[in-house]
């Protein structure tokens, strides 16, 4: 996508949101048949394995060029610009992929917002693959490591060696977006290597292996996994790495699994009595899709806060009252494909507002207001802080699957001016001082008008002209 | 169920059975220790062991069995010993040692064996798994439940190489604790009753004053027509200005700002001044009349 370069939401004002927003709103009107994609081939022949994989994508109006890795003038950059938006690299025959395609050069081209999308076979995972791959803490297994599940293979295209591994869709959880649940029994064709994930939150897995599924050498243990590599829910098929500046890398370990051999493939899992056309071809459309900004890109269209309770009150002041009743609203939209639609916060996820100076004084969250048909308004109120100072309403909204969200924008919240505070009569305690004050004034004109009016006393007066 | 289903299930399940089945026989797990102490369970594929078998620190579990590809003895590619936690389905394998032959597996189990993660679970639930190539199905089987037994300091290095394993200070990307700030208490007022107490008394006090000035000490405003014919217009003039000066604090107090009163003050001042002067005078007349 486009928007990604723009996408690094790290510190950003509310002005520059809005110029970008512009932007982005100019860029989505374009179509997306600018998108350059570079596929990273051995032979241009082999690229019929893979024809209807790229077909897609050229069909969907991306611009999809075919180039052999034994090309010399092959690069990333041009002037220090990139040249393509998305790569893809299918697995070379020979060792590597050649200096344009150093794992510095990859990382240059995700820093710069480039999606890569790699594709590894067993028997070919070149050492550029290998070292991107330790980079971004994805463990990948030693040459020849080919995984095999006895319980979910496929008995119609090879029932003895079970290396078709049939693994259903990743299943919709209550809290994320995941873009790859498709049909909930769709079997997907793998023939490949697994690998395993670190812990980082960048990190997400797309296609995980089942519980009985292990990786082996396959040319080593022909007898019997003595020593196998990995094993279970801990190894995956397809797992994705979401950089910072939303760029993405996908590593997938079957580049069979995009080929035209799988897209339309009929398989069985053993036990059951009728095959079924494997869902690769929507699979790994998604899985394109996915990794070339076609899905999951969520965009803040705008942010408003003001007073609750002042009809009139100025939209984004820059300063509040302590405790004031503030109303912040977010509008969000999400990239589908070709439009922008409504952004919907999962049912078992929160979207959070936080209010800090320092430290969040308030983590509330933002509830869908309203919806129209590019983005949904999200709004929550709360009570400023009894705390002066600046602080930052701030959204940070950073999930798998989706670009992050991550808004803030400071506000001073200032004292009670002094004509602001409760008055005196209000407060029962000081009646009693008041009361004194009342006493004294009318004490003190008593007093005067004695002074002026009053005439002596008749012992008085006797004392007065003794003196 | 119709007849029908029943019958294709039935033909599967043979054709099933016919193309055979990774299974197991002589199963026994035993927890050795040490001191020689040794407790035996047995079970099979179908009958799991019913009591949690208690694993010490010090205690080795040794599973051992006779693995058969349908009636006999076999070695499959996959014979794993799978320990889940169960809260969360975290899973650990342990690859069975088999011999060809004699289809004979075993696996020992230790604490050194188990992640810090599975280590401090309450209870593990063990599986085997028995699977490979060719058409006989593969089968995973539950055999039983382990508790792992901890002292207290070994549980707390563990809780904490638990956490390093499960990369505690790394951030998790889902939505966090909700906050909602406290408010400061608001002041309080004493309560009402001992405010009109004093307040009363307050009052009081003014009416005292009132009562020694004009019963008691015999206070009077007996010269005012005196005055008034004396100085008409500076006696009236200045009284009313005083009055003024109090009513614009009042302002002050209520509504007025410094400036408005600023304004007050200097209208008022003047004839304050003029109008004081000229009722003093006469006051002074009246005194060195004697009349005071």
């Amino acid at each position: 996508m486009r928007l990604q370069p723009q996408s690094d939401m790290a510190s950003r004002t509310v002005f520059l949101l809005f110029f970008v927003n512009l932007f982005v709103s100019w860029v989505s009107a374009a179509p997306l048949t600018s998108e350059r994609v570079l596929a990273v081939i051995e032979e241009q022949s082999d690229s019929a394995k893979y024809s209807q994989f790229l077909a897609g994508l050229k069909g969907r109006g991306f611009d999809v060029k075919l180039e052999s890795v034994k090309k010399d003038t092959l690069a990333l950059f041009k002037h220090g610009e990139k040249v393509w938006d998305h790569v893809i690299l299918f697995p070379p025959k020979f060792k590597g992929y050649g200096p344009a395609l150093t794992p510095q050069q990859l990382l240059e081209f995700t820093k710069l917002g480039g999606n890569v999308l790699i594709l590894t076979s067993p028997s070919s995972i070149p050492e550029q693959i290998r070292e991107l791959a330790r980079e971004l803490d994805i463990g990948l297994p030693p040459k020849d490591y080919i995984a095999v599940d006895h319980f979910n293979y496929d008995t119609v295209s090879n029932s003895e060696k079970h290396d078709v591994v049939l693994a259903n869709r990743p299943a919709v959880s209550p809290a994320v977006h995941n873009y790859f649940s498709g049909k909930q029994d769709d079997l997907i064709a793998f023939r490949g290597a697994g690998h395993t994930l670190g812990n980082g939150p960048l990190l997400v897995p797309i296609l995980t292996a089942s519980r009985t599924a292990y990786a082996y050498d396959s040319k080593e243990d022909f007898a019997y996994a003595q020593d196998p590599w990995a094993a279970g829910t801990q190894m995956q098929f397809v797992s994705a790495m979401q950089a910072r500046n939303n760029a993405r890398i996908t590593l997938v370990g079957s580049a069979d699994m995009f080929s035209d051999e799988f897209f339309d493939m009929k398989v069985q899992k053993p036990g059951s009595t009728e095959s079924q056309k494997t869902a690769n071809k929507e699979f790994c459309k998604d899985v394109a899709a996915w990794t070339f900004g076609e899905k999951g890109i969520v965009k803040v269209n705008a942010i408003r806060h003001y007073l609750s309770n002042e009809p009139n009150a100025p939209v984004n002041p820059n300063m509040y009252r302590v405790k004031n009743d503030v109303t912040f609203e977010i509008e969000l939209s999400e990239y589908d494909v070709d439009r922008w639609v409504p952004f919907k916060v999962p049912s078992g996820d929160s979207l959070q507002l936080e209010f800090t100076m320092l430290d969040p004084y308030y983590r509330v969250p933002l509830l869908p207001a309203s919806t129209s048909p590019n983005y949904t308004t999200y709004t929550t109120s709360f009570k400023i802080p009894d705390q002066h100072g600046v602080f930052a309403f701030r959204v940070n909204y950073k999930r798998p699957y989706i670009t992050y969200v991550d808004e803030k924008y400071s506000v001073t919240v200032r004292h009670f001016a002094h004509d602001e505070y409760t008055r005196s009569w209000d407060i029962s305690g000081a009646w009693v001082w008041i009361a004194g004050i009342a006493v004294t004034i009318t004490g003190w004109i008593g007093f005067c008008a004695l002074w002026l009016w009053s005439a002596p006393a008749a012992a008085r007066v006797g004392l007065k002209k003794t003196e | 169920m119709s007849s029908w289903t029943f019958f294709v299930l039935a033909f599967s399940s043979l054709a099933a059975a016919a193309s055979g089945a990774w299974t197991f026989e002589d199963a026994q797990a035993v927890v050795a220790a040490k001191g020689g102490k040794v407790d035996a369970y047995k079970f099979s594929p179908t009958k799991p062991i019913k009591e949690a078998i208690s694993l010490g620190p010090k205690e080795i579990l040794k599973v051992s069995l006779t693995i058969k590809e349908d009636s006999k003895v076999g070695r499959p590619h996959q014979a794993f010993l799978l320990v889940q936690e169960p809260e969360s389905k975290v899973e650990a394998f342990f690859p069975l040692t088999v011999k060809e032959l004699s289809g004979k597996g075993k696996v020992d189990l230790s604490h050194k064996d188990l992640p810090a993660f599975l280590l401090t679970a309450p209870s593990l639930s063990l599986s085997l798994v028995l699977g490979s190539f060719g058409e006989s199905a593969a089968s995973v089987v539950t055999i039983g439940n382990v508790e792992p037994s901890l002292d207290p300091t070994a549980k707390a290095l563990l809780e904490k190489q638990k956490q390093k394993d499960i990369g505690g200070e790394t951030v998790i990307y889902k939505a966090k604790d909700e906050i909602r700030h406290i408010f400061r208490a608001d002041p309080q007022s004493p309560p009402k009753i001992i405010t009109l107490v004093f307040l009363l008394s307050v009052l009081a006090g003014l009416g005292g004053l009132f009562v020694v000035w004009f019963p008691i000490l015999g206070g009077n405003l007996s010269h005012l027509p005196r005055a008034l014919k004396a100085a008409p217009v500076s006696h009236p003039l200045f009284f009313a200005s005083l009055l003024s000066l109090e009513a614009i604090f009042f302002m002050y107090y209520t509504q007025w700002n410094l400036f408005q009163t600023l304004a007050g003050m200097a209208a008022i001042g003047p004839v304050a001044l003029f109008s004081g002067s000229r009722a003093l005078r006469e006051v002074r007349v009246r005194r060195e009349k004697g009349e005071r």
